[in-house]
């Protein structure tokens, strides 16, 4: 099967003007600019199959947004190809965004004042829905998303959770083979996050879309993928299975224990104090060789335990351990 | 680059619609701010008051008092209306990041604004004249206004905003080039001010000056239209229509190109 994304040697480079410090550097600035080249993207070569869950992840900065800027067309690269769905997104956009949708986690989409039913109305037409099908494609999503509450409620009124879900909608009623999904669930809660991960799941499983995800929770992509690819610097430096970059790059849990009782005498062999103050102690594990569930046992057995939080590392640890791998 | 002017009614209707739906969600905001109008009103009414007793006519170049007001009525009723401004919502789509869903659907950029602008601004413009009107007729008293006054008023009203959008999308893409639009935008205000008949009726220039003012565009905004409704001469009419569809072709042009230049310079913040 030929892929429904195919990225060769692609480049994104953008020129910052640069600003001095100081009045007189300022004032000579203004007339002899200086610009630092920007390698967002360096010559990325990469191709997703139809159906696939991609994790396209990297710490801030990395490229991320900027490739899937590209991808939809938004932005035009510096240098090299993109095929998506056949087309060339940079000169057929509008063609090409029939087929697809995309969420990013930290620009709405819906109107803020209005609730969500009519930015689907809206999106209807622009999109060129019939309106049968529109009406029978919304019932399918706000059944499934369990949004009906949420149809009438200005977006302003919503949850971040909530809004996502009705975002996430939004992008969906074309019916897209690729959705292109931004931080998704950037800002979220536990719960929400959850929530929105199973949205992603389902959309993949019941409907076959694409699913073009960027993210820098390591949580995402445990939860969600079955390829990984790890950008830093605009470079891939990562492309396998999912599995693989847990085995090998995600080994380690943050667990955050608040207890009732003072934690000064806390003894656990096998993980390592990142932080401790009176009634909270933070240990991170290799879960290779110590599981949570050891953790908690002895927590449990020596302290009241008030609450307990499990942080993924963050991904600044995980590309850091790509890099000292030895087959990079 | 893919085409600027897809034209497809119902969807820009529809894009029209929710901006209305939304310009609308505050309604006392929007009553509150139309309202000032009459501050306005009374004050230019003591001003033109004195400046006419003191010259000793009734009349300067064709206008009394009660006309005066009326023509500024309309012509500042017509202008707020568009506030927000289009250059401050491209200029922050640019700088936020939000041009990222605006440019990736299927339909035209420009057309997108035109018909968001042209949806918000109606129930403002609504409540701007309505209020306008009973404030005018109670400071300035009532003056004999035509049908076909009010109708060729009408079309060069809608020319008018058509071209105050396209120039205000010219200025507001400038923020794909430059760090700040807003030197631009003063520009623009200020062209307004001077030329648009927004403070003194064109009417009043000086022969000379009026010719000159009568073909910048400042004066195809609102003042044409205004002009129109109070003192209806066919002549003026079509001289009015004509210099404003010039510039409006001129400036579609212009927005179409730097919209295409634009795009290739596209570097989305945040991202």
């Amino acid at each position: 099967m030929d892929p429904i994304i195919t990225v060769k040697n692609l480049a994104k480079t953008f020129s910052l003007k640069q600003k001095p410090a100081g009045f007189t550097a300022g004032l000579k600035s203004v007339f002899n600019p200086q610009y630092k080249e920007i390698k967002a993207v360096d010559k990325i070569n990469f191709t997703v199959e139809s159906g696939e869950i991609l994790a396209f992840i990297g710490p801030n900065g990395a490229g991320k947004s900027t490739t899937i800027k590209i991808l939809t067309g938004i932005l035009y690269p510096t240098s090299g190809k993109v095929n998506v769905l056949g087309f060339d997104p940079s000169n057929e956009r509008q063609k090409l965004a029939f087929h697809i949708g995309s969420v990013f986690g930290q620009k709405p989409q819906l109107w803020y004042h209005l609730p969500p039913i009519d930015t689907y109305n809206l999106f209807s037409k622009i999109y060129e829905l019939n309106s049968n099908d529109y009406q029978n494609r919304l019932n399918f999503l706000v059944d499934s998303f369990e949004i009906t509450e949420l149809l009438k409620t200005p977006v302003r009124k919503l949850s971040l959770g909530q809004r996502m879900r009705c975002e996430i909608v939004a992008s969906l009623l074309h019916r897209p083979k690729v959705i292109f999904l931004d931080e998704p669930t950037i800002g979220l809660d536990v719960v929400a996050k959850r929530q929105i991960r199973e949205v992603i799941k389902f959309l993949n499983e019941k409907e076959g879309v694409t699913i073009f995800l960027t993210s820098h929770d390591a949580g995402d992509i445990e939860a969600l993928s079955e390829r990984s690819i790890v950008i830093n610097f605009g470079r891939i430096i990562f492309d396998d299975t999912t599995e693989k970059l847990k085995k090998n790059y995600i080994k380690s849990k943050i667990v955050e224990l608040i207890t009732e009782n003072p934690t000064k005498d806390f003894k656990f062999v096998g993980g390592k104090i990142v932080e401790q103050t009176k009634y909270a102690i933070k240990v991170e594990l290799d879960t290779g060789v110590s599981p949570i569930k050891k953790l908690l046992n002895y927590a449990v057995k020596n302290y009241d335990i008030k609450d307990i939080n499990i942080f993924d590392p963050p991904m600044e640890e995980i590309i850091a351990a790509i890099y000292e791998a030895p087959n990079v | 680059m893919t085409k600027v002017l897809t034209v497809s009614v119902p969807k820009y209707w529809e894009v029209a619609k929710v901006n209305f739906s939304n310009s609308t969600t505050y309604l006392t905001n929007v009553l509150a701010r139309s309202a000032t109008v009459v501050i306005r009103i009374w004050i230019f009414t003591q001003l033109y008051r004195v400046t006419y007793a003191v010259s000793g006519s009734h009349v300067i170049g064709g206008m009394t008092v009660s006309m005066v007001i009326w023509t500024l009525m309309f012509t500042q009723g017509f202008q707020t209306a568009t506030r927000p401004g289009v250059i401050r919502l491209i200029d922050e789509e640019v700088k936020s990041g939000n041009l990222a869903y605006s440019l990736n659907r299927p339909y035209s950029y420009l057309l997108f604004h035109y018909f968001s602008h042209l949806g918000r601004l109606v129930p403002i413009l609504f409540a701007n004249i309505v209020i306008g009107i009973l404030a005018t007729v109670v400071l300035a008293g009532p003056i004999n206004i035509t049908g076909i006054g009010i109708l060729a008023g009408i079309i060069l009203l809608f020319f008018g905003y058509t071209l105050d959008f396209l120039i205000s999308f010219m200025v507001g893409l400038t923020a794909f080039w430059v760090e700040d639009t807003s030197a631009f935008n003063w520009i623009y205000q200020k062209g307004q001010m001077v030329f648009g008949g927004n403070i003194l009726p064109l009417a009043l220039f000086p022969p000379g000056l009026r010719a000159i003012a009568e073909l910048t565009p400042f004066s195809q905004l609102f003042y044409g239209s205004a002009q129109t409704i109070v003192n209806f001469t066919m002549g003026n009419f079509l001289k009015f229509l004509s210099v404003q569809l010039f510039w409006v072709v001129i400036f579609a042009m212009l927005a179409v190109y730097l919209f295409r230049k634009g795009g290739r310079n596209v570097s989305i913040n945040g991202g």
